[in-house]
């Protein structure tokens, strides 16, 4: 019975490390976009004669965006109580849901990005251009091995079934695309609405 | 081991109620941001105050139904990175555009006038 306790006691120890080290990374990813944020700010000014973000961004594609990452997020969670309660049909479609919103997403931005260089506003129009795909494309890589994540994880899933390992990597996944939410909002806000703005 | 159903049910792990009041929360508002811009109800500077205000209440609102920020046990080693970044990103993100802003104001130019002077100095 000791020993019993003593081994759950200790992978409990070694899941609540791995999910705070987990924590402690989407912290330092937090300061690699302030930077980024930063950059972005300083140089939208700069648009070398070229159009600027009240030109270029439409402020209905990029509230499509927030609402679908939104709800992939919101889903996301949902997903992860489903986990918690071991219902496994329900997990795996609430991930793969997840997975068909985030995609979305990430087909909307990969056609804003196409556009916007096609019309010749490509990442060497100007310095504000170029901070703004730093930006903005920075977040969509994410959102990228995030979904490259779902992916792997649905097929641990079904090979392992909710051993303790895979409700850990599942519980870090859910962070990560909270956590890229988070950020978003930012994005959506600094760059789309107050480029909105200024006409 | 097979069978812990409740067991695993983590401080990042939250309530049904949580993630639904976050979702509502959120949507409201983004909403409330995308129609204030849209109608230009209110000037440029009052607007931009007002929506950056918004960001931060839903930054906060997902960090406590999402992510969970409240439930940190023990010694809060969570809010105490949390915090601390906070603190490097107003030291990084905030003393990038101070500076930026002095050099601008110093220099007596906007970034146009830069680039019309720059186009002057390379004779063009």
């Amino acid at each position: 019975m000791s020993t019993l306790t003593t081994t759950k006691t200790s992978v409990h120890h070694e899941e609540s490390h791995t999910l705070f080290g987990f924590w402690v990374y989407i912290m330092t990813d937090c300061v690699l976009f302030a930077t980024l944020f930063a950059t972005y700010i300083v140089l939208q000014p700069n648009t070398a004669g070229g159009p600027g973000a009240f030109e270029l961004f439409d402020l209905n594609t990029a509230l499509t965006e927030t609402i679908i990452l939104l709800i992939s997020s919101f889903v996301c969670g949902l997903a992860l109580i489903a986990v918690h309660a071991r219902r496994a049909s329900l997990a795996i479609g609430l991930f793969i849901l997840t997975f068909i919103l985030g995609a979305s997403f990430l087909a909307i931005e990969l056609t804003e990005f196409s556009h916007l260089a096609a019309e010749g506003n490509s990442w060497q129009r100007s310095g504000f251009l170029s901070s703004f795909f730093t930006l903005v494309g920075t977040h969509g890589l994410h959102i990228t091995f995030g979904l490259l994540w779902i992916l792997t994880m649905l097929v641990q899933i079904f090979i392992k079934g909710f051993t303790e390992p895979v409700v850990r990597r599942l519980t870090t996944l859910a962070l990560f695309w909270h956590f890229l939410d988070v950020i978003w909002i930012f994005i959506f806000t600094i760059v789309y609405l107050t480029g909105g703005l200024s006409s | 081991m097979s069978t812990p159903a409740q067991s695993d049910q983590n401080e990042y792990t939250g309530t049904l109620i949580s993630y639904v009041v976050g979702f509502v929360g959120s949507i409201i508002i983004t909403l409330a941001a995308y129609f204030l811009v849209v109608s230009n109800a209110l000037n440029t500077r009052t607007t931009t105050v007002i929506i950056m205000v918004l960001a931060i209440i839903q930054c906060y609102v997902q960090l406590i139904f999402f992510l969970h920020l409240n439930k940190s046990t023990g010694v809060h080693w969570r809010l105490a990175t949390f915090l601390f970044t906070i603190l490097i990103i107003v030291v990084i993100g905030g003393g990038t555009l101070w500076i930026m802003n002095d050099l601008n104001y110093r220099m007596h130019a906007t970034p146009t006038d830069m680039l019309k002077y720059m186009e002057k100095e390379q004779g063009l």
